[in-house]
């Protein structure tokens, strides 16, 4: 028979049990003491400032399309490490776009960056900061479209050929200002003009400039941009452009419209015919080029179409 | 009561005073369980009378008699023991023996829910007891299993590792074989595997290992076997130790644990309480000529308490509430930012409540249980392009569950067992990046349901014996979800959603046929064809996430990976010195889980594209395997056992869409050798534990192409009591110092090396 009468037993023997028992009692508290989270005090949230410098963006500003805007921002830690920063761009009722996504482990930071007030009418620039256990404080910049601006011209620049390092026919060194084409030797005395760089290297056929970085054995050293005093960079950024959108560009607002400062990268690699890239060179003049024909290895050869501002914002 | 028990080799010379019609009585017991040996040999050896205890366990010798007698008890199943009795004190004391798990007639539960000696058991059973678990240089628990054939222990950190892998008969991975502690399942719903950390081999009285598939009794995860782990049970009025520990790596230890019965006349309170405290700075786990600089020590931090309340009713009745706590922190090697760097941490908190009883001549277990494990992973690191990334990483698993077995005989020659076994598993996990805003989230249940029923047949006045049994076992998966919030590209996500994934259910039924041949009493042969299975895990139901090979998605239609093994093997015991343990088995494998290339791929942190991956039921599998174990006792003083393992194992048939065809390919992590040969000797000025181990080399992927390097280890440890209450040991891992790459490419600790000092109470 199961022993049901005993079972009671325990809870009537409790003053005999407390007794006997009374150091595994003690530690069984000690035991969910030590179990138990201290409480955790309260978080104090990051804190989020804009710096209102000569020349920065503030709350309210209108600003004429196309026009390079700078923002700087201060945060600092609250009870916990600063872990992420970024901006997230709402205009004309669009999904909201990120930029700078930023991984750091910092108390403080100091951020200054600058974005092309696109044609929309209004933009609203949300600055967000979170902290190591997901604390967060942000700071929204609702900026302005000036309605009298105009769209700026551009310069077209046709079938200009580049040879990668060991073309011997073509330089491979390119100058947005003179609308030259420079071979190796030329380039490195000429340093302050020269705003593309074409070569062929691990991602094939690609678009530099001298401030990019160069592997190995792709220049001789004592020639190669990597050594040089002035090293301009152009920042790329690949479209979904087709040849008859590129052959309609006649004015910047397509360039304007399109270009994030955030997006660009130092090279456009892997080139092949047809391939359209926005750029901003040194001077922040914004241009565009296609690829007409794009061929070889070590010796090969490009052949471009460029459009470009004729007057930096 | 004041009573006395001396062990063999604390024999003292004996006093002689004569009086008239003196009377020796005591009763002798079962040492781990309190229960009574009925017909137990005793022998006064000076004055060459015996005896033999009556039903209650008891026996009585009148006569003549000096004050000091020395006793000699003998039973099968047990080892022998040479007690000293002081006629004037020590009036019906209670002598304790010590299972023999090299005897036959040793008695075991795990392979059948019941108590039984392993001689009328149709399956390769091993057990590890207590004196050489007392022996042995174990870290941890994982580490005794390297003495037995067949299985397969990875912890290639020591004890800085995070985690052990255990694998039986070839089935890679933890989650195929079910871990028993007291009878408790151990093995996670949501991943299947265990933690090893949470229990320290000082506590463990006895591990019992069924090998071969168990889930005609056991359900889920029982294909390579059943491991069971027994913890000490509190006999005597007081027993335990305190126990202090320093060593290599600064490592330091500190533990206790104190048991205690208070029955009379078989009723009464028993109590067990216990806690340890380990600590280490560690090392660094990458080899030099990888190592950067934010590689750092892989540092320890662990605890574990635990208590033990019941109250015994009767001889063949009892309750116990038993409650266990671990946590821990180790670190993973890297350091960034953080004070603490890369680490994981896990908390558990195990509740068990078990009651045995009889009603008539059925006996009745019931096991009721909760587990709880908490894991935290705080991992940060630098990619190669130096950019930042922390990550944490938070799991809660839970599994509740309600185990109830009845047996009972059935006319002469039936033994039924059954039972209804219900478990409730629960994932729910959570991954946050801190250094961009992804946040993923899963979770997902699981309940299953099972009946079994198994008839043990005697024919031919015990010498032949079939073993029958089915079980049901019926799942529901169900609150399946997985949730991603405001991604950014660094998870594989692209944008925020939350997908349910439909309920489903499946079916498994595992039949078992098993004979034994009794052919001598220390002989006996076995065959038998069983069936395991492995349901699928949580984690692959419901979790999502970028993985090392690529990025791994939920498939919430998988359904359980079935075994079915046949199997011969003797065991031969020779003149109680020489034992012999030959098995062979074949196993084949049906809808086997592995991660299948579904042939897309995916945009991860702006790199090239990796391929996705789903855990998929597409493979066959067949492993063939022999094993041997060897024990030869030369004498009571001087011990050898030896285990060797082989495995053959293959996919037999890998239908898969992405192309890739790993037919043929050997099952990875399944090293086709393993030997373990252990030598134990002891003696008056130290006793010394000495063994050996190989470890052949085996495949990391499935894919065959990364092998990870053969290995060996020699541990010893050295021990002696300086006064029969205060011990004091040497461990030292890898004797050698050969460290070794492990699979994933991280240093063994090299040799480590631990000196404690030991405490012992016995009342």
């Amino acid at each position: 028979m199961f022993p049901a009468r005993l079972i009671l037993c325990p809870p009537l023997c409790g003053v005999m049990f407390l007794k006997a028992y009374r150091s595994g009692i003690i530690f069984l508290l000690l035991l969910a003491l030590f179990s138990c989270d201290k409480e955790n005090e309260p978080a104090i949230a990051p804190v989020i400032n804009l710096v209102n410098d000569p020349g920065c963006i503030t709350e309210g500003a209108v600003v004429v399309p196309g026009t390079r805007m700078t923002f700087k921002v201060e945060m600092e830690m609250g009870s916990e490490k600063l872990t992420n920063y970024y901006l997230e761009l709402v205009s004309a009722g669009q999904p909201a776009i990120r930029y700078f996504d930023t991984a750091m482990y910092v108390e403080q930071l100091s951020w200054t960056g600058h974005f092309y007030k696109s044609p929309d009418s209004l933009e609203t620039w949300t600055f967000v900061v979170r902290d190591r256990q997901g604390g967060r404080n942000s700071l929204a910049l609702n900026i302005k479209a000036d309605t009298g601006w105009v769209y700026g011209p551009i310069l077209s620049l046709n079938s200009i050929e580049l040879g990668a390092q060991n073309n011997s026919l073509h330089g491979g060194f390119y100058s947005l200002s003179q609308h030259e084409v420079y071979n190796l030797e030329q380039a490195n005395e000429n340093q302050p003009l020269i705003d593309l760089v074409f070569y062929y290297g691990e991602d094939a056929l690609t678009m530099a400039s001298p401030g990019a970085n160069f592997e190995s054995g792709i220049f001789p050293e004592e020639l190669s941009p990597v050594n040089w005093e002035v090293r301009n960079t152009t920042r790329y950024i690949p479209t979904d452009l087709n040849s008859e959108d590129f052959e309609q560009i006649t004015n910047d607002s397509l360039l304007v419209a399109l270009y994030v400062e955030a997006d660009g990268k130092r090279k456009a690699k892997t080139l092949v015919d047809g391939d359209i890239y926005l750029f901003m060179e040194q001077q922040n003049s914004l241009g565009i080029f296609r690829v007409n024909s794009a061929s070889g290895t070590q010796e090969g050869i490009i052949n471009l179409d460029i459009k470009i501002q004729t007057q930096g914002k | 009561m004041i009573y006395r028990l001396f062990g063999v080799l604390l024999m003292g010379s004996i006093v002689t005073s004569v009086c008239c019609q003196d009377t020796i009585s005591a009763y002798v017991l079962d040492g781990q369980t309190d229960e009574s040996l009925i017909g137990a040999n005793v022998l006064l050896k000076s004055l060459k009378k015996g005896t033999s205890t009556d039903a209650k366990g008891h026996f009585r010798i009148s006569g003549t008699l000096p004050d000091q007698v020395q006793l000699q008890i003998s039973y099968v199943g047990y080892r022998d023991t040479l007690v000293n009795y002081v006629v004037s004190e020590d009036k019906d004391t209670r002598i304790r023996l010590e299972a023999d798990s090299m005897e036959m007639a040793s008695v075991v539960i795990t392979a059948t829910r019941t108590r039984q000696t392993l001689e009328n058991i149709p399956q390769r059973i091993n057990q590890i007891d207590r004196r050489t678990i007392e022996e042995y240089p174990a870290t941890n628990t994982d580490n005794l299993l390297k003495m037995i054939p067949g299985i397969n222990v990875n912890r290639s950190w020591g004890i800085f590792s995070r985690n052990a892998a255990i694998s039986m008969r070839g089935m890679p991975g933890s989650s195929r074989s079910l871990i028993l502690m007291d009878g408790v399942p151990l093995n996670k719903t949501a991943g299947g595997t265990i933690n090893w950390h949470i229990i320290s081999p000082d506590e463990i009285e006895t591990i019992e290992v069924v090998k071969g598939p168990g889930s005609t009794i056991y359900g889920n995860n029982a294909m390579g076997g059943v491991i069971n782990i027994l913890t000490k049970n509190p006999v005597k009025k007081l027993q335990g130790f305190a126990d202090l520990g320093y060593g290599t790596y600064n490592t330091f230890k500190a533990q206790f644990n104190l048991r205690g019965n208070n029955s009379k006349n078989s009723r009464g309170l028993f109590w067990k309480i216990g806690s340890f405290y380990r600590q280490g700075d560690g090392y660094i786990l990458e080899p030099e000529e990888s190592s950067d600089s934010t590689d750092v020590k892989a540092y320890l931090r662990e605890a574990n308490a635990n208590g033990l309340l019941g109250y015994r009713f009767s001889s063949t009745s009892k309750i116990e509430v038993d409650y266990r706590f671990y946590k821990d922190q180790r670190g993973t090697g890297v350091k960034v930012y953080e004070e603490e760097g890369s680490y994981e941490s896990f908390t558990d908190n195990n509740f068990r409540v078990s009651y045995e009883g009889t009603a008539g001549r059925i006996k009745l277990n019931a096991k009721a249980f909760y587990l709880n494990e908490y894991f935290f992973r705080q991992s940060e690191n630098l990619n190669s392009s130096g950019e930042y990334k922390l990550v944490d990483t938070e799991t809660d698993k839970e599994d509740v569950g309600l185990w109830i077995t009845l047996s009972g005989a059935l006319g002469r020659s039936h033994r039924l067992t059954a039972g209804i076994d219900i478990k409730g598993g629960n994932l729910d996990s959570q991954e946050t990046y801190r250094t961009s805003t992804d946040n993923i989230s899963t979770q997902g249940n699981l309940l299953f349901s099972a009946l079994f029923l198994q008839d043990e047949i005697n024919l031919g006045g015990g010498k032949f014996k079939i073993v029958a049994g089915i079980r049901l076992d019926h799942a529901r998966f169900y609150n399946g979800m997985l949730e991603v919030n405001d991604p950014t590209g660094k998870t594989g996500f692209s944008e925020s959603f939350t997908e349910s994934y439909p309920e489903s259910s499946w079916v498994q039924l595992s039949p078992k046929l098993a004979f034994n041949y009794l052919i001598l009493p220390s002989l006996r042969t076995f065959v038998s064809i069983s069936s395991g299975f492995m349901p699928p895990r949580l984690d692959d139901l419901v979790g999502s996430r970028k993985i090392r090979r690529g990025f791994k998605i939920a498939n919430p239609g998988l359904i359980p990976e079935t075994l079915r093994t046949a199997e011969w093997g003797v065991d031969w015991v020779i003149k109680s010195k020489f034992s012999v343990q030959p098995s062979l088995f074949y196993s084949r494998g049906e809808d086997f889980q592995y991660l299948v290339a579904t042939g897309d791929f995916i945009d991860v942190e702006s790199n090239d594209p990796i391929p996705v991956y789903q855990r998929q039921n597409v493979t066959t599998v067949e492993v063939a395997g022999a094993e041997l174990g060897l024990e030869y006792r030369i004498s009571e003083q001087l011990n050898v056992n030896a285990a060797y393992t082989y495995n053959y194992s293959q996919i037999l048939e890998y239908p898969s869409s992405d192309g890739l065809d790993l037919t043929s390919m050997e099952l990875n992590e399944v090293p086709s050798n393993l030997v373990f040969v252990g030598l134990s000797w002891r003696n008056r000025i130290v006793n010394l534990f000495l063994d050996y181990s190989y470890t052949d080399k085996q495949w990391y992927d499935e894919e065959n192409t990364e092998i990870i390097d053969s290995y060996s280890v020699i541990n010893m440890r050295l021990s002696r009591k300086i006064i029969p209450a205060l011990q004091v040991s040497l461990d030292i891992q890898d004797l050698l110092d050969e460290q070794f790459i492990d699979r994933k490419g991280y240093l063994s600790p090299g040799r480590f090396i631990m000196f404690e000092v030991k405490y012992l109470f016995n009342k």
